[in-house]
């Protein structure tokens, strides 16, 4: 009986350190880039002939990254949440576990999921001094990109795009999927440029609460990721 | 052997239901419901709604130190600001609205008069960063807290760590709100069976019962959800209430329900603070209605009271004062907290 019992713990044990074998920690990136350049802020970047626009500020979470072979899940980032702020760094890494194979699609959310943004006030990088929380009504910005622009017939030529809303109608997290070779360290290139590209900011400019415009902008983020690869 | 089994099983079933009603951290009488707020998010304690309340009578909070959340929500007006129309803020700016009481929060879930904000542990965000209120910022207080004198040792004891960050700040201010709980009035006195109505409370009360109790309802005295009570668009603050957070046009002049506890200290009345007594406010419900497409359906065919009715009302109105609540030394000022911390 006892013998059984070790028997069988000793077969628990070799099985999960096959498992654990089987697994890889790997660092995935994320780079900000305008044009296929290192985004540089505060720099004017021509838009036409007589046009120009700076970015000033840009900050947004990505959620639940999952790396799938064949439509199965093979491996997600070890954090949930991340935050990727310009002004921090232009590469942000994720440790993420896969397991030892290749995988062929990688998805993740723009943005904050519903359950989390119903949860409200947390702390990491969720916490409310990360400045993503609102403060006039509920719940957190999943993108926030802030700038000038000749373009824009605002005051001071500002544009300001604080995409969020979890609440139906107005939903603005994005999930994103993109296909890939699979080749580790995995490069996910962030082009702020496709982002000026879809959206006319001389007309959509300020979108500061969850609304149809919010719902429109947020449309437009996942163009803005795609897999750099070699 | 099988008896065993029961009494453990049995003990076990009672310490979760004992638990379930304690679970709170709240006092709160048996005719209470089930509280909105989610503890297990925030699980009270003493220590934390002690510094909470340090927090909450703070001027730190604001950009210049004069402003806390005390100077609009005062205990002795039921932590409402008695006697102004609209909530007056820093650099002597005026607000755009009434500054609501603060009392049994913990049965509310939505805040602000447009219900803005679903959660108690964000709603502190709107003041400290509106530019009429404290025109500071959440980065900003939690830098200010770091230096102070006094506040990282409190941060240390609670949390074991001196780190102070925004998610705490928040929660302890919310717990010190949590606890206040308003039900020793007139009215909780009598469900306590330890009080009785005079004849003229009895007859209010009836009247009470059948015409306003569909909106502010027992024994919360709201139902704390929203609806159009028939005001006039104030041409000066053209303020929509809850249709500017939904964009739905059926919640255009929609606003909170306020409770009709602790009117004696609250006054004045409405989301814009236009009426200073309750026979100003009965008035507007017996006369002066506008209709709408957005009326409230319990307002369509208005409201008849008689004068002795309205006296009536009003009288049992009074029972829901609770003095107990707002002269409570338990929700005022730490004064020896706040000696020797002027610097900071």
């Amino acid at each position: 009986m006892y013998l059984k019992t070790t028997y069988s713990c000793l077969f628990f044990l070799l099985c999960s350190f096959a498992v654990k074998a089987q697994k890889t920690t790997t660092e995935i990136s994320f780079k900000l880039l305008f044009d296929n350049l290192p985004l540089e802020l505060a720099k004017q970047y021509p838009v036409s002939e007589k046009d120009s626009l700076t970015i000033d500020f840009l900050k947004f979470y990505i959620s639940d990254i999952t790396f799938f072979k064949e439509g199965t899940q093979v491996g997600k980032s070890k954090e949930k949440h991340h935050l990727i702020d310009a002004q921090n760094s232009l590469i942000y890494k994720a440790l993420c576990t896969i397991k030892k194979e290749k995988f062929d699609t990688i998805t993740f959310l723009v943005g904050l999921d519903s359950k989390t943004q119903e949860k409200g006030i947390q702390g990491g990088v969720l916490d409310p001094t990360s400045q993503m929380y609102w403060t006039w009504q509920n719940g957190f910005i999943n993108f926030k990109l802030e700038g000038k622009s000749s373009l824009c017939p605002t005051r001071k030529n500002k544009f300001q795009f604080h995409v969020g809303g979890f609440q139906k109608p107005y939903t603005t997290s994005q999930e994103v999927s993109l296909k890939t070779k699979g080749a580790t360290p995995l490069v996910i290139k962030v082009d702020v440029a496709s982002f000026f590209n879809a959206i006319d900011i001389s007309q959509t400019n300020t979108v500061t609460s969850p609304n149809k415009n919010a719902v429109m902008v947020s449309k437009v983020l996942p163009t803005l990721f795609s897999v750099h690869e070699n | 052997m099988k008896i065993n089994r029961i009494i453990i099983g049995l003990s076990i079933v009672l310490t979760a239901t004992y638990c379930g009603v304690k679970k709170s951290g709240l006092e709160t009488p048996e005719y209470f419901p089930v509280p909105h707020y989610n503890f297990d998010n925030n699980p009270i304690s003493k220590a934390k709604t002690r510094l909470g309340s340090n927090l909450f009578y703070d001027p730190l909070l604001s950009a210049n130190n004069t402003i806390s959340c005390a100077s609009c929500h005062s205990p002795y007006a039921g932590f409402a600001h008695t006697d102004h129309d609209l909530s007056h803020g820093i650099y002597d700016s005026i607000g755009t609205r009434n500054a609501p009481p603060l009392f049994n929060l913990a049965w509310q879930d939505r805040f602000m008069w447009d219900g803005g904000i679903d959660n108690l542990d964000a709603q502190a965000l709107a003041p400290i960063s509106h530019a009429t209120e404290m025109g500071s910022s959440i980065n900003e207080v939690v830098a200010k807290l770091k230096e102070h004198k006094k506040y990282p040792g409190l941060f240390l004891e609670i949390y074991k760590d001196s780190l102070i960050t925004g998610e705490r700040v928040l929660k302890v201010l919310a717990q010190f709100q949590l606890s206040l709980i308003s039900c020793n009035s007139k009215y909780d006195q009598v469900q306590k069976g330890a009080a009785s109505y005079t004849p003229k409370e009895i007859s209010g009360y009836n009247i009470y019962k059948s015409n306003c109790a569909n909106c502010h309802a027992e024994p919360l005295f709201s139902t704390y959800g929203f609806a159009n009570n028939g005001l006039v668009l104030d041409s000066t603050l053209k303020d929509i209430g809850r249709q500017k957070i939904t964009l739905n046009p059926k919640d255009s002049l929609h606003f909170k329900i306020p409770s009709l506890r602790n009117l004696n200290y609250t006054f004045p009345y409405m989301h814009d603070g236009r009426f200073k007594t309750l026979r100003e406010v009965l008035k507007h419900y017996t006369q002066k209605i506008q209709n709408s497409t957005t009326l409230s359906t319990e307002l369509k065919n208005g409201i008849s009271l008689t004068k002795k009715q309205q006296t009536d009302l009003i009288s049992f109105l009074n029972t829901l004062n609770d003095r107990d609540f707002v002269v409570s030394q338990k929700h005022q000022i730490n004064r020896s907290f706040f000696i020797n911390t002027e610097g900071n």
